[in-house]
């Protein structure tokens, strides 16, 4: 894997990288199997979002709510609930980024996965912990949603699961350290490429931020539901969560922001406008990702205030790289729309490639989270909290984010992925934007109807078509989630029916086949000063700070641990 | 379509003044909607713990 | 970039005046929201829940306040309502009270099975409810009226029937 490009102009150390790399057939094989579980996943999990928007509009079918049609298959509202949130916002994901990490990873380093059979161990693990997981959920016997907040007990199986799912995604993100490390001996002062570099840390820190549940479910929830444990400790083991809780809504984004920066540009007929911002972005999420979990913890009655205000500051902070992200996109369209003849403050807008069926969807899901991080901004806000805490605003908050910002945007890389992965093009460009608009604007009106239901104080997780206390000024946004939650579910299914008929379509010529979209930056990546391309000082402030701001509790929390609340299973 | 082979010097000159203009609208969108939240949090009074 | 090696210039973070423009924007304010939120905290008295006791949710319904919850007054004009988050049957115990105007209510809430939420209607108040915690806020109430509370943490199959009344008379 030596010098290919011979070209005079270009800098020696940028030479010694080839220009590209070609996947090869087992390499697609495997991330395509991740994303057809992704896909799998979407489809299924996505049956649910309408019965419960339609839930909250209080519609009933021959005198009984929707969910006594699907008796026996489906016991409640929660069952469905539990698997609209793992599948979906656990397992869709997880599975698509591990997949997608394989491609940004090898292509990135312009060379294969030092140990494949890594990989593949990883994801069978991951295969493996999904169908043990999925067998307590489907015989309702671990009806606790994605929380599975204790003392609601579920199977011992759901956590043996949830644990090799994480583990899984562990074993795949050693193999990409290895080949990161064996490519960096290779190249002591080559700039990382950026699409590499942003999955490196996003993986790095998801294995930092997973030690939260790991411990929670090995120490506690695991041998409770085996018996060997009479009772946990309920505010212990909400703490552990959230130290994981929320660098999982970066796991799920972060991805987006390596096709936003790494990808979108050059879809869009541009460059990235500043790589050294882009890559200090990320180093920045790699910091301040995971030290500030209690800011989910504001109204819990076992978190001195003084931590949550460190969190609450913390949290502030971690908004920074988005505000910043925010800018870089934003400019590196804007020299797209530039380069494709824009003129005016505002004429390079119209200019976007707005039929290009993977640029679209990503614009959108980056309008989206417009409104995501100013909920999230609101939601770190200390006392605001006390507002909108475990209000439908919540759910209406992460779906901006994680099934916006993420999924729109994956479902945008799938539509280049997927067919450069089998050789395909894909099915009907046209209703591909047709499902990217359909998905923004079932979003707009589902996450606006949440957001305006929470701040008149109804309670997320909640059935409300069937709550006794509902008051009538919530009708109208009850019906106007059902109507958003609608349009969704046609939006998901779009997605699913184009990438099936994709797939099965007669392999193209390769030359119609789509490639790897690589941006360029407008600076050389080589001009980026060092400091921004080294772990070591990254890594050492990450940790320290951890230990900073989560130790003292956490070590108080430990030692005070009480072990008095036995399981309930009251589903 | 390798990097850094086409000279390109109106890319120095390259002024982001379109985005300059969202951000601005970004920059109240947010203090606009936070604000709101804000308003509703005083409305609702006090608490001790 | 297409200077030769030889003129390389040396790497820099090389930021763009009006991105520096939106970094010096994006940082004032958030410090400007920090400061509002002070203010409400230290100067509104708008406050978080903070530790106020452990207990053994085994034995709580049996022993010490919450064996009778309900309401208790202090003084004229100053309450504590202690407050059971039941998930056998998804009720809190009591379902309702009863305060004249212009009383303050400390409330004491916690739950002998599952974890549960608190949330009173046009207030502040919310709070997580967690076995083996007390989870306490304390309000005064002006305006006579009802005022819902209701349960905002998934505790089982009847967690939407799980509310209560505040009623503020006159």
């Amino acid at each position: 894997m030596t010098a290919i490009a011979t070209t005079t102009s270009v800098p020696p150390v940028a030479a010694a990288m080839p220009a590209k790399y070609v996947l090869s057939k087992s390499e697609k094989r495997f991330i395509g199997l991740q994303l057809l579980f992704a896909t799998a996943a979407l489809s299924i999990g996505s049956l649910f979002g309408p019965l419960q928007a339609l839930e909250f509009s209080g519609l009933t079918i021959g005198g009984r709510d929707l969910y006594a049609l699907f008796q026996p298959l489906l016991a409640s509202y929660y069952q469905g609930l539990t698997l609209h949130g793992v599948l979906n916002a656990l397992i869709w994901t997880t599975f698509f980024i591990t997949g997608f990490f394989t491609l940004t990873v090898t292509y990135g380093l312009r060379r294969p996965l030092a140990y494949p059979k890594l990989g593949w161990l990883g994801f069978i693990m991951m295969v493996l912990g999904l169908l043990t997981a999925a067998v307590p959920i489907l015989i309702n016997e671990a009806s606790v949603l994605y929380t599975f907040y204790p003392p609601l007990q579920a199977n011992w199986a759901f956590y043996v699961g949830l644990v090799f799912v994480v583990v899984g995604s562990w074993v795949q993100g050693y193999g990409f350290y290895i080949t990161y490390y064996r490519w960096r001996k290779e190249h002591p002062d080559v700039r990382t490429p950026l699409m590499a570099f942003g999955s490196l840390i996003t993986m790095v820190m998801w294995q930092i931020a997973t030690l939260g549940i790991a411990v929670e479910i090995l120490t506690q929830l695991l041998p409770w539901s085996l018996g060997l444990l009479p009772g946990v400790d309920p505010q212990l083991n909400r703490t552990y969560f959230w130290f994981t809780g929320h660098p999982l809504v970066y796991f799920w984004l972060l991805p987006a922001y390596v096709s936003w920066y790494a990808m979108l540009p050059k879809q869009a007929g541009g460059k990235l406008f500043s790589d050294s911002l882009a890559r200090f972005s990320f180093w920045m999420f790699l910091v301040l990702s995971t030290p500030l979990g209690f800011h989910h913890q504001f109204t819990d009655p076992g978190v001195p205030t003084i931590w949550k205000t460190i969190h609450a500051i913390l949290t502030y902070a971690v908004a920074f790289p988005s505000l910043l992200t925010a800018f870089t996109v934003v400019a590196s369209l804007e020299y797209a729309g530039r380069q494709r003849g824009g003129k005016g403050l505002l004429g390079w807008i119209p200019k976007l490639p707005w039929r290009d069926v993977s640029v679209t969807p990503q614009i959108l899901a980056g309008v989206l989270f417009i409104f995501g991080g100013i909920g999230g901004i609101t939601n770190a806000s200390y006392n605001i909290n006390l507002v909108i805490h475990n209000t439908t605003w919540v759910p209406g908050h992460f779906h901006l984010t994680v099934a916006s910002a993420t999924t729109l945007s994956f479902m945008g890389i799938a539509y280049w992925l997927v067919p450069h992965l089998t050789g395909r093009t894909l099915w009907a460009p046209k209703l591909a934007l047709v499902q990217a608009w359909t998905w923004f604007v079932g979003m707009a009106i589902f996450s606006n109807g949440m957001h305006t239901l929470g701040l008149l104080g109804a309670p997320r997780r909640t059935p409300l078509g069937v709550a006794p206390y509902v008051p009538a000024n919530w009708e109208p946004r009850l019906l106007q989630t059902a109507i958003g939650g609608t349009i969704l579910f046609i939006g998901a299914y779009l997605f699913v029916t184009i990438l099936v008929v994709t797939v099965l379509r007669k392999p193209a010529p390769a030359n119609l086949v789509p490639q790897i979209p690589e941006a360029e930056s407008i600076q050389d990546p080589q001009l980026t000063p060092a400091w921004l391309d080294r772990w070591a000082p990254w890594l050492t402030i990450a940790i320290l700070l951890i230990i900073l701001v989560y130790g003292p509790n956490l070590f108080y929390q430990i030692s005070n641990m009480q072990n008095t609340s036995p399981g309930f299973r009251l589903w | 379509m390798a990097p850094e082979q086409k000279p390109d010097h109106e890319e120095e000159h390259f002024k982001p003044r379109g985005t300059v203009l969202i951000m601005v609208l970004f920059f109240f969108t947010i203090v606009a909607l936070w604000g709101y939240v804000y308003l509703i949090m005083v409305s609702q009074g006090a608490n001790t713990p | 970039m297409t200077t030769p090696p030889s003129q390389t210039p040396e790497p820099s973070v090389h930021i763009d005046p009006y991105e520096r423009g939106w970094i010096i924007a994006a940082i004032v304010m958030l410090v400007v929201f920090a400061l509002a939120v002070a203010v409400a905290s230290y100067s509104l008295g708008i406050q978080l829940p903070s530790p106020e006791a452990r207990v053994d949710p085994n034995t709580i319904s049996s022993t010490g306040p919450f064996a009778n919850p309900g309401l208790r007054e202090l003084a004229p004009g100053r309450y504590e309502a202690y407050i059971l988050a039941i998930g056998q049957g998804w009720y809190f115990n009591p379902r309702e009270i009863t305060v004249p105007a212009g009383s303050e209510v400390t409330f004491y809430i916690t739950s002998p099975d599952v974890q549960h939420g608190f949330k009173l209607e046009g207030t502040n108040v919310n709070m997580m409810i967690v076995p083996g915690q007390v989870s306490s806020l304390t309000r005064r109430f002006d305006e006579p009226g009802e005022y819902n509370w209701v349960c905002h943490e998934y505790c089982g199959t009847g967690h939407a029937a799980m509310y209560g009344t505040l009623i503020v008379t006159p």
